[in-house]
This record gives C-alpha cells, structure tokens and sequence, in this order.
C-alpha cells in the first residue's frame, strides 16, 4: 500500500525557515535590484506559502518550491509597475521587429546594469528567460501571456537590450 | 549560434535579509498559523519552543557586528535565533540569543561607553566556548573556509580531541570531537 505524503505543516515552514529564507531573498533581491522591494515580495512569497499549507496544498515543501512562488511574486510585481508605467506613457509594442544575429560576449556587470535601466516588461522577460533560465513556454505562463505573444516581446526586448547596451559601450 | 545573453544566467545564491526582516517575518509566520495546535506557543512566549533559556548559567558576549555573527554562526554551528535580535535606537542589537545543539548563550554588540568592550577593542579575548562537534576537523575546515583563524589544528589535548580557533570577531572557541 502506497501512503499518502503528509500535506506540509505550519511547522515544516518554520523548520526549514532559516535555511530558505536567504535562498529566497537570494534569488529576488539579485534581480529585483532593490532591498526593499526583495524583502516585499519575500514576504509575500512565504505568506503566500502559509496560506497554501492551510489549505493542504503543499505536498513537497522545500526551498525550491518557495523559490517557484517567489518567481511568480516577481513577475506580478513587474505586472504592477508596468501597468503603472502603462498610465503614463502607452506602451511602445509595435510589431515584432526581426533580428539581426547578434554574436558578442557580454560584460556580465555591464549587462546587468543594462537590464536594470530596462521597463517593467522587458526587465521581466529577459530575467526569467535568461537569469532564470525558463524555457519560453514557462515565460509565457509567468506572464500570463501566449508562447507567441512571450517569442515576440522577447524579440522586441533583446532588441532594446542590445541597443542600450552597444549604446554603453560606444558611450564609453 | 550562442545566444549572447546566455551569460546572464544567474544561479539562486542564498543572501541574508537583515536581522530584523528575518525575525519580523517569522513572527508574522507563527501568528499566521496560530491558533494551529502544532505550533502552540508556551503561555507569554512569542515564538514556539525556544524562546526560553532553561539552563542556570548563560554565556553573553559582545560581539563587533553583532548581525554578521549572527550569519557567521548559522554557518559554521548551525546556531538558531531562539529570541530577538532586539535592535536598539542607535541601530545597534542590544541582544540577541542563539542556540547551538542544546545550548544557549546570548551576544550583542559592543558599548564599549557602558564597559561592554568586544574582542576587537581588547585586543585579544579572555574567555573562550567549548563546544561539542561531530567532527572536529570538518567544523575546523568549514570555520576556516568562513573567516575563522586556526590557532590548534585538530590533536589529542587533556584527554580529548579537539582543535581551537578564533572566528573573526575575535572569540575563541574550541572545537571537541563528540
């Protein structure tokens, strides 16, 4: 007979509280940019996770697992501010631009100050495809969006990395 | 081709909150649960279980940086926060207790005007924590690895195995193999 996995405890999450709690900081604070924000959206992640085990809801409670309910808080919060941005200027989509094959090595430190300066959306998507390293169908769910909708903001945001970036450099 | 932004790719490293975010939360946390009976607090306790020192004697330190040594000793003693930290109006935490295996002692940071000076305004230490470990030569390496200078390595000494080092705020600690 195969028992059940016991649905995690409120004593489970305190348990494995200190060993997780850096591990889920780590991860938001290193691309959120912001200690503030880190600690809001860690806070949502592990009240969050209360919420699921009072539901029996959790039937493998780890560090990863909280690190996967911190990604969504991430991409919420960068739903929130675009929608924000949204209000004061209107999105600049446009069509799908097509790329020119971009082959350079980039200054990592360099690069992520690039992704910093970028918009909510852009910022998004660049993080959990190339940070994160989710394949596209797993960006798309992140952000509520189509596999085409996600291959084309992707498209439009490596774009505008790669302008600002060689824009940087030749600044330099 | 590689695709350039392929070196963004960025590994979950584990970064600690500060001091006082990490408790808040987990206070947040056990009043979320309450009242779930597997976390029932002893009566005027705050946080489950630990909260109370049960042993006569309690070894306090002053600490320089008192919030690193918190992390330091998580690390290296996989030290629990059982009360506080309590952070005092100049920032600084006027105490704070952690438990290693089924001991406690208690620490803050030094105010040295209130004679309550640390290691490093001394100069040197005149006390110093023994403590039991598993094994004496891997808490040596990983203390090392974390800061800590390796004053004995591991030998046989009064009958025991044990190596001694300070960690970098200055204490002395030696390291007996259980």
């Amino acid at each position: 007979m195969v028992t059940e996995p016991r649905p995690a405890q409120g004593s489970d999450l305190l348990e494995i509280y200190d060993r997780a709690l850096p591990q889920v900081y780590g991860y938001l604070v290193t691309r959120c940019g912001s200690a503030a924000v880190a600690e809001d959206l860690t806070s949502e992640t592990f009240l969050a996770a209360v919420s699921a085990i009072q539901r029996g809801g959790v039937p493998d409670l780890t560090a990863a697992w909280l690190i996967g309910v911190a990604r969504h808080k991430l991409a919420d919060h960068w739903r929130r501010q675009g929608r924000e941005e949204r209000k004061l200027r209107l999105a600049g989509g446009g069509a799908p631009q097509t790329e020119d094959p971009w082959d350079a090595r980039l200054d990592v430190a360099e690069a992520r100050a690039v992704l910093a300066s970028m918009g909510p959306h852009h910022r998004a998507a660049l993080t959990l495809r190339y940070l994160d390293g989710l394949p596209v169908r797993d960006v798309a769910a992140h952000l509520d969006r189509t596999p085409q909708a996600t291959e084309a903001l992707l498209v439009r945001a490596r774009h505008a990395f790669r302008r600002v970036y060689e824009g940087r450099a030749s600044d330099g | 081709m590689a695709d350039p932004l392929d070196a963004l790719r960025e590994p979950v490293i584990a970064l600690a909150p500060r001091p006082e975010f990490t408790a808040e939360l987990r206070r947040r946390i056990v009043a979320e649960f309450d009242p779930d009976p597997t976390l029932s607090a002893p009566e005027g306790a705050t946080m489950p279980e630990t909260t109370t020192i049960t042993h006569t004697v309690t070894p306090y330190i002053a600490v320089h940086d008192a919030a690193r040594a918190i992390e330091w000793y998580r690390d290296v003693f996989d030290a629990e926060i059982v009360d506080g930290p309590h952070v005092m109006d100049d920032g600084r935490i006027g105490s704070v207790d952690l438990r290693i295996g089924d001991s406690t002692f208690g620490m803050s940071d030094p105010y040295p005007e209130e004679t309550w000076p640390s290691p490093q305004d001394l100069g040197g230490t005149a006390t110093g924590f023994r403590v039991k470990v598993a094994d004496a030569q891997a808490t040596l390496e990983r203390a090392v690895a974390a800061g800590a200078r390796n004053h004995r390595p591991v030998a046989e000494q009064y009958g025991r195995v044990q190596a001694t080092i300070f960690d970098p705020f200055g204490h002395r600690w030696t390291l007996e193999q259980a």
